[in-house]
């Protein structure tokens, strides 16, 4: 398995085998991370090719000071937010887009509706606040520590501890009582 | 019937979320291909970003010239204007010298600023030159069409005549 180092040294070598290694080895975790916040499969392609466009064209400007994955994970977040804002904006009133991405759950291709249980886990996450919804998928899907999520959402670990607890227990009280 | 308590580790990391087929085995071409296309529309792009500065600086080199031309003619016009100014001063002051002399020594204190106006506004002087001629020679024929009678009552007023000018 490739680890950050190889792709590291990868990258000194030669960008685009680098690149390629980097592709390689995030790209379910990404798409599943995308898929999670924007549920139809031609959205979650569209976003993660973005990110990983976004990524190549930042790659000389990458420090070593962070994670390769707090990196990428950062900018799949921004290019999922900035996806979801401007459906806010030409389609759906901010209010509603919740109850419109659930919706969508309910009716996309790509869903194993045979698992109910998933799905409506799945309902519950998307009708936690943006920002929970982030911090969980991190945490829960991903097990990123909290300093190393600090980093990607810009939030004190203090604060997302206790966003972090707040979607759990309103995915389990959706889950419960919905 | 739901559980009273929802276990976390039951469903762990179970998503019902799928892809098509093979999905993840070509992702590396397509966003190669995403890269490329890009890159294509941005060559294009700046085609046409330097297409459209080559034809504005063409269009610019056009106009200069032209802008030239549309302005020498307004500054020919100028300078006969000009100089047509300065002979119609020349011909009324000689006909001011004749005409109106009995006025110069009133007119003494103020040919400072008189001078002033007229090195300021050359044009407007003629002008005023101009009419002062016609209106004195209106005067001549006037005073020719009087009868002996009137000119004799006009004169018993010359000395409010006098007065007058002094103040003028």
């Amino acid at each position: 398995m490739t680890n950050e180092t190889d792709i590291k040294k990868a990258f000194d070598k030669d960008k685009e085998r680098g690149f390629r290694m980097l592709v390689d080895k995030y790209k379910e975790s990404i798409y599943f991370y995308i898929r999670r916040m924007v549920v139809v499969h031609a959205d979650a392609e569209d976003v993660m090719q973005e990110t990983f466009i976004r990524i190549f064209r930042g790659l000389d400007g990458f420090r070593n000071e962070s994670n390769i994955s707090t990196w990428i994970f950062r900018i799949a977040t921004n290019e999922c937010i900035k996806f979801l804002e401007r459906q806010r904006r030409t389609t759906i009133p901010t209010a509603e887009l919740q109850n419109v991405l659930a919706e969508k759950l309910k009716a996309t291709d790509y869903v194993d509706y045979d698992n109910v249980m998933a799905v409506k886990f799945q309902e519950a996450l998307l009708h936690l606040p943006e920002k929970q919804q982030i911090v969980f998928n991190l945490r829960y899907y991903e097990e990123m520590d909290y300093n190393e999520i600090s980093k990607i959402t810009g939030t004190s670990v203090d604060s997302l501890k206790t966003s972090y607890h707040y979607a759990k227990d309103k995915i389990k009280n959706y889950i419960l009582n919905a | 019937m739901m559980e009273k308590d929802f276990d976390f580790d039951k469903i762990g990391k179970q998503m019902p979320y799928t892809t098509p087929e093979g999905f993840f085995e070509d992702v590396q071409q397509r966003i190669a291909q995403r890269i490329n296309d890009r890159k294509k529309k941005r060559r294009v792009r700046l085609m046409v970003i330097s297409m459209i500065a080559a034809a504005a600086m063409v269009i610019g080199l056009i106009m200069v010239p032209a802008g030239k031309t549309a302005i020498a003619p307004q500054t020919d016009q100028v300078m006969a204007y000009q100089a047509k100014a300065k002979d119609t001063s020349k011909v009324s002051t000689e006909a001011e010298q004749t005409v109106t002399k009995p006025l110069a020594a009133s007119d003494i204190d103020n040919s400072d600023t008189s001078a002033n106006v007229e090195t300021k506004h050359p044009s407007a002087t003629a002008s005023r030159k101009a009419v002062s001629k016609k209106a004195a020679a209106n005067d001549d024929k006037w005073i020719e069409n009087l009868s002996d009678e009137d000119l004799e009552s006009l004169s018993s007023l010359s000395d409010n005549d006098v007065f007058m000018s002094s103040l003028d």
